[in-house]
């Protein structure tokens, strides 16, 4: 075939540059680490990656609202802790008020420290994960108890009753839980024992103590025992799905970098030999113009 | 009988042959790098010879005159450019779609974090958090400024592509220039060269010029060429070009391509008052695809941006703010190039609606995220056949990586055919400086040779004249 | 053992008066129930012969007791599944007698809507008497399972 000086550079051009293009390639792979960096590099497996992305995200908020949850019920659990604290010590009282031997300024110090137990119990019902009052149903921002005539507190929090007892979270695609349980419920039976346990030793009764107030002192502590089964429950779960989640998560991950990950051993060698196939076309371009008849007509 | 100085003559024809043919060498030389050139050659051959008259029949009959050009010509290789023109308009097509397609990825940015698809997820995982704190102002305010992001990335996508079918079509309107002024210049250069060919002559260059005239035809608009010839079958050297049967040039004549646009079944079309030429090839060809395609995209685009929409204001609108009110929209816009947050909600974190409804005579409950929750909930749900929101734009962008994949392979195998059918017509067409040089020496070598004859026969002469009188 | 070296042990209670137990009986509950972690130490007494509610009366205070009672009473598919670690701890194998007791919460103006925690039932190894408050993650148990109601039911079924 003839060889015309036109085609000749043609293709040497033609060669420098594929050989250019194969090193940009291999570079940019080096640089991002990825061997996609656009969806027409691997459509197909672009698409299985994104939805994978979509999936470890997803998960990631599962996760994160499970952790907030595990937080909030962290702070339930104290209060319920300090709760139930609260109302043996009272109970103590009540046993010891029990007795008839026990003269009336006696009797008057115990009224005052189950008064004072009355008003510590109301800020224990109070309490607040941030800004959210975790015995207040979804009527999270206001303090759920209210002084109220005569000592006591007013419950004014969510119930079943008006429709907004219940916080939900979500920690799983169809895994909702109930994180809460209404102030009412919690500590209405231990506002009943202190508030009875004041008026038999206002009246002087130490009879009614041991009849009913002792029994609604268990009654008190049994449900709250309750309520703290059921936040060391729930607590379980968030940990068992965190579990899950992280686990899911570094599998999802794993599979990703495998699709997304350019293999840098083989992409260094792709580029050393990119290189050279690059040094050799320019070689053979100099080389080919060089050698012309009209070097040696000179 | 011979003239004394026939030799002179036979000498001074060879130096003439010798010098014209050094010439064209030349002018191959200096044409080596010309795009379209075609080689010429001197096609040379002995002059009529000079029949002695004579009785006696034993006597030489014939002598030579010496040499002369009988015409320079072009050393074309039919075969090939006849293959080529069917192949370049291809190859015009695929290389703008490569070229206008990698511009449309880019626009979907992906996948990088600031690709829809991620902000998608984000924008649902937001309300996912909000679900969980209804009451946190942060919370709140993270969810609207992922909304902003979203909606700036969906608008900003949507914008792009619009930018590029405006680029488009001046892209066209440059092209289809283009084509309309090639073509009147062949349809000048028709007149021209059958002028010439009429007197005689072989106008070789006019013919490179036109040659590259109707490659670049090709390569524009997938336009074929064929030779005119009259009733007698007799070449008269003009062209005509068509276009899927329409006439783009005849004889003298060139006839401007209508500009108005239309697809139909796939197919584009050119049209203007009745007419409609197809066109399936070229540079225009491949602006025409890819203004459908992009088309196609921005549809889609639009087509999530609508649901997303419609899903998460219906939800919105029922749903109670931090404030107690309801009925408030959360997205503005018709479509992805006007998507954005709804002045109801912008800048007012605490209006987001992620409470659901209240029982009758309840106030909503700032602790209330059921709503957020629902919303939250748009993201997975089955909007499209079997597809979420997300699947679907994720399987959007693999379609448009797929389509820029395909035309880039197609590209290059094209582009490597109508290398090698160049190359190929280049051996035959194409100047090779060590073949020109050959020739020139072997013409020098020759032209001495001639100058050496003249010098001998002078020397002839001079004997003749100058010695026999003395 | 044998029975005869058994000491027994005498506490005054509140609610039962003077009790004396063979020290054999006695439950340990080493990490206490909740709420209660200081009481470590129980035994169970009788409600009466007729009732099946029992209580678990602390050695360590004298007036504490838990209304407790047999689950399977009230419901005949309880089925609480244990951690393999709460299992580990009390050293509990598949075929290891235990008694599983859940605790009442009785309403003092209203004894008959008593309630059950399900959730969080005391476990103990009959053979080693140690035992723990275990904590389900099963959400179809609660911690407020009405006891009289399911009875009522339970009993007009068997008719």
């Amino acid at each position: 075939m003839r060889i015309s000086t036109g085609m000749m550079a043609q293709s040497a051009i033609a060669n420098v540059q594929t050989a250019f293009e194969r090193i940009a390639r291999s570079q940019e792979q080096m640089g991002t680490g990825r061997r996609i960096n656009r969806p027409s590099d691997d459509p197909v497996s672009l698409q299985h990656m994104m939805t994978l992305k979509n999936a470890i995200q997803r998960t990631e908020q599962f996760r994160r609202n499970a952790e907030e949850t595990r937080n909030f019920l962290g702070v339930t659990d104290s209060a319920l802790d300090e709760a139930m604290r609260l109302v043996r010590r009272a109970r103590t009282l009540a046993v010891q008020a029990a007795n008839d031997t026990i003269d009336a300024s006696v009797r008057a110090n115990l009224a005052n420290e189950v008064r004072g137990a009355i008003l510590q119990l109301g800020a224990i019902g109070n309490t607040a994960y941030g800004n959210r009052h975790v015995f207040a149903g979804q009527r999270t921002l206001a303090p759920p108890f209210e002084p109220a005539a005569g000592g006591g507190f007013e419950y004014v929090g969510g119930r079943s009753t008006t429709g907004d007892a219940d916080l939900i979270a979500q920690i799983g695609p169809s895994d909702m839980m109930v994180i809460n349980t209404t102030g009412d419920l919690v500590f209405g039976s231990a506002f009943a024992a202190l508030h009875g346990l004041r008026a038999n030793l206002e009246g002087g009764s130490s009879s009614l103590i041991s009849r009913e107030d002792l029994p609604a002192f268990d009654e008190a502590l049994t449900n709250l025992m309750g309520v703290r089964v059921q936040v060391g429950s729930s607590v379980r779960r968030l940990e068992n799905v965190v579990q899950r989640y992280e686990s899911a998560t570094l599998n999802y991950t794993q599979i990703v970098s495998r699709i997304e990950d350019a293999d840098i051993a083989r992409t260094a060698v792709d580029l050393q030999t990119a290189e050279l196939t690059y040094q050799g076309a320019l070689a053979a371009t100099r080389i080919g113009f060089q050698q012309s008849l009209l070097d040696f007509l000179r | 009988m011979r003239s004394t100085f026939g030799g002179v003559e036979i000498a001074s024809r060879a130096l003439q042959a010798n010098q014209t043919a050094i010439n064209v060498v030349g002018h191959n030389v200096a044409n080596v790098n010309t795009p379209g050139f075609t080689r010429q050659r001197v096609q040379i051959v002995a002059a009529d010879p000079y029949t002695v008259p004579s009785l006696v029949s034993s006597r030489p009959g014939q002598i030579g005159t010496g040499v002369e050009i009988a015409a320079v010509t072009r050393a074309r290789d039919e075969l090939m450019r006849q293959r080529l023109q069917d192949v370049v308009g291809g190859q015009g097509m695929l290389t703008e779609m490569r070229d206008l397609l990698e511009r449309v990825q880019a626009v979907y940015a992906e996948p990088t974090s600031g690709g829809l698809s991620n902000l998608l997820t984000q924008f649902f995982s937001s309300w996912q958090q909000l679900s969980v704190q209804p009451e946190n102002h942060g919370v709140r305010t993270a969810a609207l400024q992922s909304a902003h992001q979203l909606t700036a990335q969906m608008s900003n996508a949507a914008g792009s592509l619009d930018q590029l079918q405006r680029s488009m079509s001046n892209r066209l309107d440059v092209v289809l220039g283009e084509v309309n002024r090639s073509a009147q210049e062949v349809a000048a250069l028709n007149g021209q060269i059958r002028l010439s060919i009429s007197a005689g002559e072989r106008p070789n260059d006019l013919l490179d010029r036109r040659d590259a005239l109707l490659r670049r035809l090709g390569e524009l608009i997938g336009a074929k060429s064929h030779e005119q010839a009259t009733d007698a079958g007799i070449s008269t050297g003009t062209v005509t070009v068509t276009l899927n049967g329409f006439a783009l040039v005849q004889d003298t004549h060139a006839v401007a391509l209508p500009t108005e646009f239309l697809l139909q079944d796939g197919v584009p079309y050119l049209t203007a008052n009745n007419q409609r030429i197809a066109v399936t090839e070229g540079i225009v060809g491949g602006v025409l695809r890819s203004t459908a395609l992009i088309e196609q995209y921005r549809d889609e685009l639009d087509a999530i941006a609508r649901t997303l929409i419609e899903q998460v204001n219906g939800l919105h609108a029922a749903g109670y703010g931090l404030d107690g009110y309801t009925g408030r929209l959360f997205f503005a816009g018709a479509g992805a190039h006007d998507m954005a947050v709804h002045r109801d909600v912008n800048g007012r974190p605490e209006r987001l609606a992620a409470a659901s409804p209240p029982d009758p005579g309840q106030a909503a409950a700032p602790g209330n995220g059921n709503n957020a929750r629902s919303i939250a909930g748009i993201g997975t749900q089955r909007l499209f056949g079997t597809n979420s929101l997300i699947d679907q734009y994720n399987a959007n962008v693999a379609r448009v990586g797929a389509d820029l994949q395909s035309v880039t392979t197609q590209a290059e195998n094209r582009a490597r055919l109508v290398e090698q059918l160049d190359h190929l017509r280049s051996s035959v067409e194409g100047v090779s400086l060590d073949e020109e040089m050959t020739r020139m020496l072997t013409f020098q070598r020759s032209y001495q040779a001639a100058a050496r004859l003249m010098v001998t026969l002078d020397d002839m002469l001079d004997r003749l004249i100058n010695g026999l009188i003395r | 053992m044998n029975t005869t070296c058994t000491d027994t042990l005498a506490i005054e209670s509140t609610r039962f008066g003077r009790i004396e137990v063979d020290e054999e009986l006695v439950v340990t509950l080493p990490g206490g129930l909740i709420g209660f972690e200081d009481c470590q130490r129980y035994v169970l007494v009788d409600h009466n012969d007729a009732s099946p509610l029992r209580w678990l009366q602390s050695l360590d205070d004298p007036s504490l007791a838990f209304p407790v009672m047999d689950p399977w009473l009230f419901m005949p598919d309880y089925a609480p599944v244990i951690s393999a670690g709460d299992a580990a701890y009390l050293e509990l194998t598949e075929g290891t007698p235990r008694v599983v007791l859940a605790v009442l919460t009785i309403p003092r103006n209203n004894p008959r809507a008593m309630t059950a925690n399900l959730l969080g039932p005391i476990v103990v190894n009959a053979v080693t008497r140690r035992g723990m408050q275990v904590v389900l993650t099963d959400d179809r148990y609660g911690t407020r399972h009405e006891v009289l109601s399911t009875l009522t039911t339970l009993a007009s079924a068997v008719g």
